[in-house]
């Protein structure tokens, strides 16, 4: 693992790819990839807000406000461009805030349906080909259907290598760490597929060929938004508990995407990104709910820690009726609302102790 | 029912002091209760919707539509709101969302609000509102539509809108047995274009120096009225704004008896009772001149596309899609009413408006115009403290001195 850890860093360093940064797990990054292009996740700084609440109210999303941090701080790998998604109000205002106030030279946000129909379908197959043609109008280049069916296949590749570490991480949980995974898929979200799929492929063909010894632990679900700092899940294994599996931004809904081997290009990008594994900004508050109970029966889960981000109104608003799920279910649950930096993990600390040891 | 009792006191109440005197404003509070009472007609179907859809559509189909931020506001203006956050928060509704949307939500865990057979949300303005409008759904045990609102205005997305209006329709008649009659609806989109005609000329007299008319007045008024502008109802509260309006720029009255500063009020009034604007009007002599939510960004609607032209409207409200539509209507709102400063309350919750803040005051420093940004919950007065905002107010009164 760690040489794995050692490799993705050695590619992050290298500067010779042309960036383009993203934010949303909605990100055609297929798209970006057939480009010539490296998707680039921007994540946050793990410290308190500071710049960007000049900018923005401090009631905004903090994954929104630090990302804007970095940049005015001009704390991010240097970008061709960055690609947002109208994912919720807060991200709506990062793109203005992000277009006024940073040296940026590309900008593009994609319109993306909270409603999962026919019609949605269409309409975001059309935001999928005004990216699509922004790109190469921006950077004066073609992005033929080929090439593009060539970068679907490798991400294709990717999310089954990420699905198969996943599964692995079931069964070997004293040698794949929770934190370990963390960092995984925020390498995932920053490093070439072509060179990412080979490296995990191989440490995932080591791991499987080793002898885990499994310790009994009480097993946890993390679900909620986004975590890019480990603190939280450090914590959770420090107190003596697996975290299993999770329902996040930054973990799961990252490769829960399914593309269509045949079809036109666009059309399967289309329909894969909003069919995905939903986060709270989809409306149906039900299909989140239900991806939870697939993932506790699935992964016979004993606990759940339901981590968002304050000010995240489409994660909270769910709140009531995954707490009420969850009960009816005799899961127990513990919610947390965090600034998604470790500043705060303190308080965090002494609840998840409590709520492990309930575990027994 | 409380709602019931609230609408025909306000309906009663304000029918007598309409006989005594004939004003717009109480007229337009009037017929605003009016349409609240045909919640509880059972010769009509309900509605609760968020703030900007297609309220013709709606009324072309028997459907009497409210937006749930109505709600919020009504209950903080009786000064009633803090029990339903209570209730929202009890329920397990986070206190950073927007008060507006948890009061409603508070006071349907109550059984506060009819019965809807409909509920729609769009997507613009906001999250939170769509949200509610689905928490409603939960809670009152019935399906939820959801609008769209595309980004961009194009012929393709008026389309796509125009295709969701569609099964809108059927998702209405399907819950209330009503269908659409387009003779109807193109009837109503007459009367709304009548009044909403009427309404530029009150608001093309707002212009004057004196402005004839004060910020009190014109509280929440394009948003109430937007309710009533395609009844026939609507056009005579115009009809009256406009002769009063009209009598006092003839006789140069200015609302204020000494107007010394004019601004702009950005978004969101406070709902419960304060004295912000009486103490800018009394010892500043500063009047609201315009609101930003009263600027009429449309065309007439055309009758004979009635689905194209309502979904043209929504898809280019300011609060729609690129931000640039909204600050230039601010930047002309600034110069077009010759304002000294404008107000933006930063409502705790509304991400969409507070996440822009810097963006509109440095727009309207370009036409040098001050802003200032007002901490405060519209909707929850229980951490509300007039004098530290009053403190910050007469700063900004006097920088603009």
């Amino acid at each position: 693992m760690k040489e794995f850890i050692q490799y993705c860093e050695s590619i992050l360093i290298q500067s010779n790819r042309k960036l383009i940064g993203y934010f949303c797990t909605y990100t055609p990054l297929e798209i970006i990839h057939a480009a010539g292009l490296t998707p680039h996740r921007i994540i946050g700084l793990d410290k308190p807000v500071q710049g960007a609440d000049g900018y923005m109210h401090a009631n905004i999303c903090p994954y929104v406000r630090s990302c804007l941090d970095c940049a005015l701080e001009g704390k991010i790998s240097p970008l061709e461009g960055v690609v947002f998604v109208n994912s919720c109000d807060a991200m709506r205002r990062l793109y203005n805030v992000w277009q006024k106030y940073t040296p940026s030279n590309f900008h593009h946000l994609i319109d993306l349906p909270k409603r999962q129909g026919n019609l949605d379908e269409l309409y975001l197959k059309l935001e999928f080909e005004k990216f699509r043609e922004s790109i190469e109008k921006h950077f004066s280049l073609l992005i033929p259907q080929e090439v593009l069916g060539k970068s679907i296949a490798l991400y294709r590749e990717m999310r089954s290598l990420l699905k198969r570490l996943y599964t692995l991480r079931q069964e070997k949980s004293e040698i794949i760490k929770a934190s370990d995974i963390l960092k995984i898929m925020n390498y995932s979200t920053r490093i070439p597929p072509e060179l990412f799929n080979i490296s995990l492929s191989s440490l995932l063909e080591r791991i499987e060929g080793t002898q885990d010894r499994p310790v009994s632990k009480p097993k946890i679900l993390l679900v909620g938004s986004i975590i890019h700092h480990p603190s939280i899940i450090k914590i959770i294994e420090s107190c003596g508990a697996a975290v299993v599996n999770d329902d996040l931004c930054s973990g799961s809904r990252i490769f829960e995407i399914d593309t269509e081997i045949e079809g036109e290009p666009v059309e399967v990008l289309a329909k894969a990104y909003l069919h995905k594994a939903p986060c709270g900004r989809m409306i149906i508050t039900e299909n989140n709910i239900k991806r939870i109970g697939y993932l506790i029966n699935m992964y016979q889960i004993e606990g759940v820690i339901h981590y968002t981000l304050k000010f995240c109104d489409n994660v909270l608003y769910n709140i009531p009726r995954t707490k009420m799920f969850l009960n009816e279910k005799g899961i127990k649950s513990l919610f947390i609302e965090g600034d998604y930096t470790s500043s705060s993990i303190g308080q965090v600390r002494t609840r998840v102790e409590a709520f492990i040891e309930m575990l027994g | 029912m409380m709602m019931k009792e609230y609408f025909d006191n306000l309906v009663d109440g304000l029918g007598k002091k309409i006989q005594d005197k004939r004003t717009a404003r109480r007229m337009l509070i009037h017929e605003t209760g009016r349409l609240g009472q045909k919640m509880f007609d059972s010769q009509y179907s309900v509605a609760w919707t968020t703030v900007f859809v297609p309220f013709e559509i709606f009324q072309a189909m028997g459907v009497v539509a409210f937006f749930v931020e109505f709600v919020g506001a009504m209950l903080a203006n009786a000064g009633l709101a803090a029990n339903f956050l209570q209730r929202a928060e009890q329920e397990g509704f986070s206190t950073d969302g927007c008060s507006y949307h948890r009061c409603v939500l508070g006071a349907a865990l109550e059984k506060l609000l009819p019965d809807p057979q409909v509920l729609v949300g769009a997507t613009c303005p906001c999250d939170g509102g769509l949200k509610s409008v689905h928490e409603l759904g939960h809670i009152h045990k019935k399906d939820v539509f959801t609008l769209q609102i595309p980004y961009e205005y194009s012929k393709k997305t008026v389309q796509y809108l125009v295709s969701q209006y569609r099964e809108m329709i059927d998702y209405i008649t399907e819950k209330t047995g009503r269908n659409l009659d387009i003779d109807k609806l193109r009837e109503i989109i007459r009367c709304s274009n009548k009044s909403v005609e009427l309404i530029r000329q009150v608001f093309e007299m707002c212009k004057h120096i004196p402005a004839p008319i004060t910020g009190k007045e014109l509280k929440n008024f394009a948003i109430i009225f937007a309710l009533i502008s395609s009844y026939p109802e609507g056009i005579e509260v115009a009809n009256q704004y406009v002769k009063e309006l009209e009598d006092k720029v003839s006789k140069n009255i200015g609302g204020l008896s000494e107007e010394k500063y004019r601004l702009l009020w950005i978004q969101n009034r406070i709902q419960f009772k304060n004295r912000l604007i009486e103490n800018l009007e009394e010892r500043f002599g500063a009047n609201v001149v315009i609101d930003e939510l009263n600027h009429i960004y449309w065309d007439s609607l055309d009758e004979n596309k009635p689905l194209e032209a309502l979904a043209k409207r929504q898809i280019l409200h300011p609060f729609n899609g690129d931000l640039q539509g909204r600050v230039k209507i601010l930047k002309q709102q600034a110069v077009e009413y010759k304002v000294n400063g404008a107000i933006h309350p930063s409502h705790w919750g509304c991400r969409q408006s507070c996440g822009a803040r810097k963006i509109f005051r440095d727009a309207l420093a370009e036409v040098g115009v001050p802003m200032i940004n007002l901490d405060v919950d519209c909707v929850d007065e229980r951490n509300f403290s007039e004098g530290q905002l009053m403190t910050r107010l007469e700063g900004f009164m006097e920088m603009l001195r």
